[in-house]
């Protein structure tokens, strides 16, 4: 391996990175969803780091489904309140950095996906609070010397003035933060003024006073806005402001302020052209309107407020008094729901605004926050609270409940609340409260929340017209129905096509959908629909749903085209009656989750495959005026366009970003992740590399009408793959057509052909699984069930679905690589190590073959072989995909490795694979195969060592770690002894070496070498006692130490090298219980060494049908082996044979064990 | 629900929801080994009350619980706990706010009060009776302890030794060992094994395994001249076990 210094290898680590790729680490946000209530947030995220040192790799698009903690928020210099996160990183995850709890309610605002503004340092764990002080303290004098410099001016003019202010306001907005001193940063902003004294020349004398003061008279009219900061926000007084204390009323003030002012807001009018400015800025005041909280503590006030009079901004403000009030804004209006900028000029815009209270919380009006810290359990009893009050007020009250409160709703109420919705005229508070309730549904519940809507007429309320926000509550409709279960048309067999929006000749396509009830039946749970599709008259009940016979709405869609022209052809056409054609046959019935494609009309078409539900949102006439905002804004956006609106409205921009990106994949990929079903449909990291990759290359993907058929497969079947399960994925036909898909396009230029090829080589994989079977409902059956028959083999060989496609994944990888080094000086070696993992996964398969019948042996050796089979598949798949991200020569090196390695020993490569696999999986691989080259090269490690060590370091360095192993002086014969022995406690070895003196490890290492120092002494008794010694046999659900063969007879032998007080201890405590004395806590403890060994004994009796074997130091005097006889005999193990074990050796042992670890003897 | 047994090799209990010890998990399998393709080898069991639990099936992983219980004792207010349930192993570390101090006692009613389901073995049904030979129901009361449970009880072939119910403790040995000229019949019975030892002073004469053991060099042919369960308890002129 070539040798390079550190120094060099960063610089090439850098100078190997693309241009815009950091050095690391970097994450790159593949999808995102949140969710709220309890539901968990769930991101999907992909990391990319500097891999070996030696040899940095491709940035593989190495999938992390969590983003880790292991960074320290970053401190925004330009402004130190704000701390940014790592990208991707949940609010949770930032809470967890920032606080060390990730459901910290309150303490910051996300202020867009990455960026939190800190409210204060309260609780902030110290790493953070000092950068953030040491970057405002950085900040401090240098504002205060520009402030300075002003003040210095002979003539300060408005623009000056106005730079006072926003300098001082900054200052004061960020008050509530303290530095190391605890003082508040408004106050040292203050302070670091004064200590500048400035002198003014007057007319008979000059006057000195300190920069703060000559801040306020130099501001001008300003200084009516710096004053009540000053008054509030810092402990100076006489200002000739004050602050109130308890809740602010409309009562006349004692000072200069007008009553009610909590804040202060600037604004602008006029306009601002070259040579013609008439633009002004002023000021005003921020007054409160109605008191609606009272709490006696800031979280509580702040649920509250957020869960009241969604519509109005709002304010909480700590009283002084214990008290938190909430109030709304009374004025202006800027920050009310649905407040427009005015168009005329002459009309204030809002500029900036401030906060004059220390702990002010803004609300704007009509905002929800998806992601919102769950808090502890006051918090979750406060939300009940609401929720029942909520239920009881009515419809007003509900519109303004969060997604947290919603999140607590049962499906009773759920199903109360969306009818209360649709009884009048839904609004547009209507429609997002609806999406709210639909997407803080758990998954589970779903389809049975769905049948209910559409069985007592809801849905059919709800979806019988129009308005934009029906495309909102559509497009979760579709995301949730596919997160919770099969839905029709997910094979995208037959699934009808139709068109949105205008057309090269401006026409406007769209469907009108009408409602029709049918007779459907519930299937109970375990039935199959017919032909395996849910359908209408086939639907599968949900968990508390009675099977049987239901009516329910479904839906019709009819195709139109609306042939908007000029006014002629416009009134012709109103006259004949042809403004609104059929654009073809009527399409249904269908189910609301019935998928169907939408194609949008126009140059440049994209096709999203929605549920039926979000297709009538989408595809409704929009009202004239809608339509002339779709005209005048964008000609393909259409109800797209608004959809996403109303979405980042009731959701945010980054939720709603999620639930729009591509056709719903991300996000369903994002909740199921998290879920079991998302693990059972062998997702893998080269599957999510894929994916991150193709979307984010779809617009160049749209751009082709082969890239638009992959996408409309991809999509269907990632949406299968990811949340739901394989067989369901088999049986929807879609892998096939994805393959098809994927070949048509992967020979094309584009960046996206990485992600294609990783896609496809996944599909390949499973498609040659199910080939392994006798039919796809056999392979969907065996994926579903693991416990179908494999084709062509007897039920005695049969492996489980997973078994078989983790061999043709390593198979499909390992062709990859193979194709990829072709013709490469990486060819040779990994040709070699490739057709070695080959041979032994063909080899391992026929022994798997080969073992029939059902006795135990057979049993066993099936299994065996199997296990090698997959561990060799697993090694090709791990070895091909490390490979194939690595850079040409780092393949190279990593191949050459890899192959002297397994060259080394040629016939141990079945106990090498789980070795080979932890270094292809690890962060530095070749620095690993270093590790692991050092260990196989050590011929007096037997194979059986490698194999056990192998997977304990598959496990990680907190299992073994085989870098410090590898610098132990431990000899040969130890390290093999240690190394078969499954349960040997290495790390407890590692930390001992290393700190001898911490706590309790060097007793626990004593009594662990003591255990080790009996076996070691016993293997040479065991070859006295008998012949075909064994170590580790497994006898029932025992595993025991040694297995002898003694005249021709098995036995199991165990070892025990407990000390001579450890046995009297636990003796004396079995020999009261046997008398029905009562122990004490520390005997039933002592008791339990011995149920354990009794176990082992009986386990070893009862398979061998002969007396087992018990080994312990002869130390222990004859009166307590009559008692462990007593012992054994009331547990049928009166004929056990005693085996006395030197006392002196076992110390030895023990001892030498110690030293070679570094660890004197005692 | 799935239980805490000894099959666990360590157990990390905290007061958080399963789902974010999953994560955890997750997150540092992905910082060990960023390329695998497998799950962590750690799996989550579900509390019925506040705290739920990380835990290692894998032998010899002790000490792999240390990071994670580091972490989580981070995360909350209340003691997480770490436990080694191996039971030649057994240990409890109390870990508040990053640091671990060594507890003692027995890890597994702690997780059942921490309201983990823990699996407490059944026992075993076993039943036992001793008939002495040779000596008076005084003779025996004499060097027994006075215990309420045990019942003594004239029989055919010699003093009949009961439990009120279930079996005996260690009575047969120490009546055996208390009257030497007095030969003991030490009937044991639990599921699938009938065992009778013969005891005369310290020693052990004999026994009759049933079924018998392949290579037991003292297996009685007979007791009594009766080689089967019943037909023994018949000789011995009892009832049970």
């Amino acid at each position: 391996m070539r040798r390079v210094t550190p120094e060099a290898t960063a610089a090439e680590a850098e100078s190997q990175q693309p241009a815009n790729h950091h050095a690391a680490p970097v994450h790159t946000v593949l999808g995102l969803a949140g969710s709220a209530g309890n539901q968990a947030v769930a991101r999907l995220f992909v990391a990319r780091e500097v891999d070996d040192p030696d040899h940095p790799p491709v940035p593989a698009a190495a999938p992390d489904r969590e983003v880790t903690l292991d960074w320290v928020p970053e401190v925004d210099e330009h402004d130190p309140a704000v701390v940014i996160a790592a990208q991707g990183a949940t609010r949770e995850q930032l809470a967890q950095r920032l606080y060390g709890d990730p459901n910290r309610y309150g303490g910051f605002d996300m202020v867009d996906g990455r960026r939190a503004r800190l409210r204060n340092l309260d609780g902030v764990i110290p790493e953070v609070a000092t950068a953030v002080r040491t970057a405002f303290d950085r900040r401090l004098p240098t504002d205060a010397n520009k402030v300075v410099g002003i003040l210095k001016e002979r003539l300060i003019g408005d623009d000056d003035e106005w730079q006072l202010l926003n300098t001082t306001e900054w200052w004061a907005s960020r008050g509530d933060l303290t530095n190391s001193a605890s003082r508040s940063y408004f106050d040292a902003y203050l302070d670091e003024l004064d200590t500048h004294r400035l002198e003014e020349w007057g007319l008979f004398s000059n006057t000195v006073k300190p920069a703060s003061e000559w801040l306020v008279v130099e501001a001008e009219e300003k200084k009516w806005a710096i004053l009540p900061l000053i008054a509030r926000r810092t402990s100076r007084t006489g200002t000739g402001y004050s602050r109130v204390t308890g809740p602010i009323t409309a009562a006349a003030r004692p000072d200069n302020e007008m009553h009610g002012t909590v804040g202060t807001y600037t604004y602008f009018a006029g306009e601002n052209r070259t040579l013609i400015s008439s633009e002004t800025h002023s000021q005003g005041p921020i007054t409160i309107g109605e008191l609606l909280v009272t709490e006696t503590a800031a979280n509580r006030a702040e649920i509250a407020l957020r869960n009241t009079q969604h519509g109005r901004a709002r304010v909480m403000i700590p009283g002084g008094d214990g008290k938190f009030y909430g109030y709304t804004i009374a004025y202006p209006d800027f920050w009310n729901e649905g407040y427009v900028q005015p168009k005329d000029s002459d009309k204030p815009r809002l500029e900036r605004f401030w906060w004059h209270y220390p702990g002010t919380v803004f609300i704007p009006g009509g905002g929800f926050q998806p992601e919102v810290a769950q808090g502890g359990a006051p918090e979750q009893a406060q939300r009940a609270e609401i929720l029942a009050s909520a239920l009881a007020g009515g419809l007003e009250a509900l519109r303004s409940l969060d997604f947290d409160v919603l999140s607590a709703l049962n499906l009773d109420q759920r199903v109360t609340v969306i009818g209360l919705t649709v009884a009048g005229q839904p609004t547009g508070a209507d429609y997002s409260l609806i999406a709210r309730v639909l997407y803080t549904t758990p998954d589970a519940e779903f389809p049975v929340l769905e049948h209910r809507l559409s069985t007592n007429g809801t849905m059919e309320k709800l979806f019988n017209r129009m308005d934009p926000g029906l495309a909102m509550i559509g497009r979760v409709f579709t995301v949730k129905s596919v997160a919770a279960g099969q839905v029709p048309g997910e094979g995208l067999q037959d699934v009808p096509d139709i068109k949105v929006g205008f057309d090269e000749e401006g026409y406007y396509h769209f469907a009108f959908a009408t409602p029709a009830k049918a007779n459907s039946q519930l299937l109970p749970a375990g039935q199959a629909p017919a032909g395996g599709t849910v359908a209408i008259g086939q639907e599968r009940a949900g968990p508390g749903e009675t099977p049987g016979a239901i009516n329910r709405s479904v839906w019709n869609l009819q195709p139109e085209v609306f042939r908007l022209g000029g006014y002629t052809g416009n009134f012709y056409r109103g006259i004949t009656g042809t403004m609104v054609v059929d654009d073809g046959p009527k399409l249904g019935p269908y189910l609301p989750s019935q998928l169907v494609k939408v194609t949008s009309a126009g140059p440049a078409p994209e096709t999203h495959v929605v549920s039926v539900l979000e297709a009538i949102g989408l595809l409704q006439l929009p009202s004239a005026e809608i339509l002339h905002q779709m005209i005048t804004t964008t000609i393909r956006g259409g109800m797209w366009m608004l959809a996403g609106m109303s979405l980042a409205k009731a959701f945010g921009p980054a939720l709603a970003e999620g639930l729009t990106g591509g056709t719903g994949v991300a996000a369903g990929v994002a909740e199921a992740a998290a879920t079991q079903a998302g693990r059972a449909a062998i997702v893998n990291a080269a599957l999510l590399g894929g994916m991150e990759i193709v979307d984010s290359h779809r617009a160049e993907l749209q751009a082709t009408a082969e890239g638009r058929a992959f996408l409309q497969v991809y999509d269907a079947t990632m949406m299968i793959w990811i949340a739901h399960d394989v067989g369901r994925l088999i049986m929807s036909g879609l892998l096939p057509r994805l393959a098809t898909a994927a070949d048509a396009i992967v020979n094309l230029p584009g960046a996206f052909r990485e992600g294609v090829l990783s896609v496809r080589g996944e599909v390949e994989a499973l498609l040659r699984t199910i080939r392994k079977y006798a039919t796809p409902a056999e392979a969907a059956a065996a994926a579903t069930a693991e416990g179908a028959t494999v084709a062509a083999a007897t039920a005695d060989t049969r492996q489980s679905f997973s078994a078989l496609y983790r061999i043709s994944r390593g198979e499909v990888a390992a062709e990859r690589l193979t194709a990829r080094i072709a013709g490469t000086a990486a060819e040779a070696p990994g040709k070699r190590v490739l057709d070695r993992l080959s041979g032994l996964v063909d080899r391992s398969e026929a022994e798997a073959t080969a073992a029939t019948g059902n006795s135990a042996e057979a049993t066993e050796a099936r299994a065996a072989a199997s296990r090698r089979a997959q561990s060799a598949a697993d090694a090709q798949f791990a070895l091909s995909s490390r490979a194939a991200a690595l850079r040409p020569e780092a393949r190279e090196a990593f191949l050459r490795a890899v192959d002297t390695i397994v060259g080394t020993r040629p016939n141990a490569l079945a106990s090498m694979t789980d070795l080979l696999i932890a270094a292809a999986e690890s962060r530095t691989p070749n620095t690993f195969l270093t590790e692991v080259q050092t260990l196989v090269n050590r011929r007096g490690v037997s194979a059986e060592a490698l194999l056990v060590l192998g997977r304990k370091a598959r496990e990680g360095a907190t299992t073994l770690d085989l870098a410090w192993l590898n610098r132990t002086s431990i000899d040969d014969e130890t390290l093999d002894f240690l190394g078969r022995d499954r349960r040997t406690q290495w790390d407890l070895f590692r930390r001992t070496a290393a700190d001898q003196d911490a706590g309790d490890l060097m007793r626990r290492f004593r009594t662990s070498a003591r255990g080790v120092g009996a076996e070691i002494v016993a293997e040479d008794v065991a070859a006295g006692l008998g012949s075909n010694v064994r170590r580790q046999v497994k006898m029932g659900s025992s595993e025991i130490d040694y297995e002898i063969t003694v005249e021709g007879r098995r036995h199991g032998f165990e070892i025990k090298g407990w000390t001579r007080e450890t046995w009297e201890e636990a003796l004396e405590a079995a020999i009261k219980r046997l008398n029905r004395k009562g122990l004490t806590e520390e005997q039933r403890q002592a008791v339990r060494k011995i149920d354990s060994m009794i176990g082992q004994l009986q386990d070893a009796q009862a398979a061998t049908r002969r007396r087992a074997y018990l080994g312990f130091t002869d130390a222990l005097p004859a009166p307590q082996r009559e008692r462990l006889r007593r012992v054994l005999a009331d547990n049928g193990l009166s004929s056990t044979e005693f085996v006395p074990l030197a006392e002196a050796e076992i110390k030895d042992a023990a001892a030498t064990l110690g030293q070679q670890l570094g660890i004197p003897r005692p | 629900m799935t239980t805490v047994d000894s099959s666990i090799s360590w157990a990390v209990l905290a007061p958080l929801p399963a789902p974010e010890l999953r994560e955890l998990a997750e997150r540092e399998w992905r910082r060990e080994f960023p390329h695998a393709t497998d799950p962590p080898p750690w799996d989550t069991v579900a509390g019925w009350r506040e705290y739920n639990a990380l835990v290692s099936r894998s032998p010899g992983t002790e000490g792999g619980d240390r990071h994670f219980a580091e972490i989580l004792s981070t995360r909350t207010d209340k003691t997480v706990y770490s436990l080694w349930l191996d039971p030649e192993r057994q240990a409890i570390f109390a870990w508040d706010g990053g640091r671990a101090a060594s507890q003692e006692g027995d890890p597994l009613p702690l997780a059942a009060s921490l309201g983990f389901a823990v699996d407490e073995p059944e026992p075993t049904a076993k039943d036992s009776v001793a008939v002495v030979e040779g000596a008076s129901v005084d003779d025996v009361r004499a060097v027994l302890p006075d215990e309420s449970w045990i019942n003594l009880a004239a029989g055919p072939s010699g003093v009949v030794i009961t439990a009120a119910d279930g079996p005996l403790g260690t009575q047969a040995w120490d009546v055996a060992e208390a009257l030497p000229d007095a030969t003991v019949y030490f009937v044991h019975q639990m599921p699938g094994q009938f065992t009778v030892l013969l005891l005369r002073g310290t020693e052990e004469l004999g026994r009759f395994h049933f079924p018998r053991l392949d290579d037991d060099t003292a297996q009685l042919d007979d007791v009594k001249g009766a080689t089967t369960p019943a037909t023994i308890r018949a000789a011995l002129g009892i009832q049970r076990p």
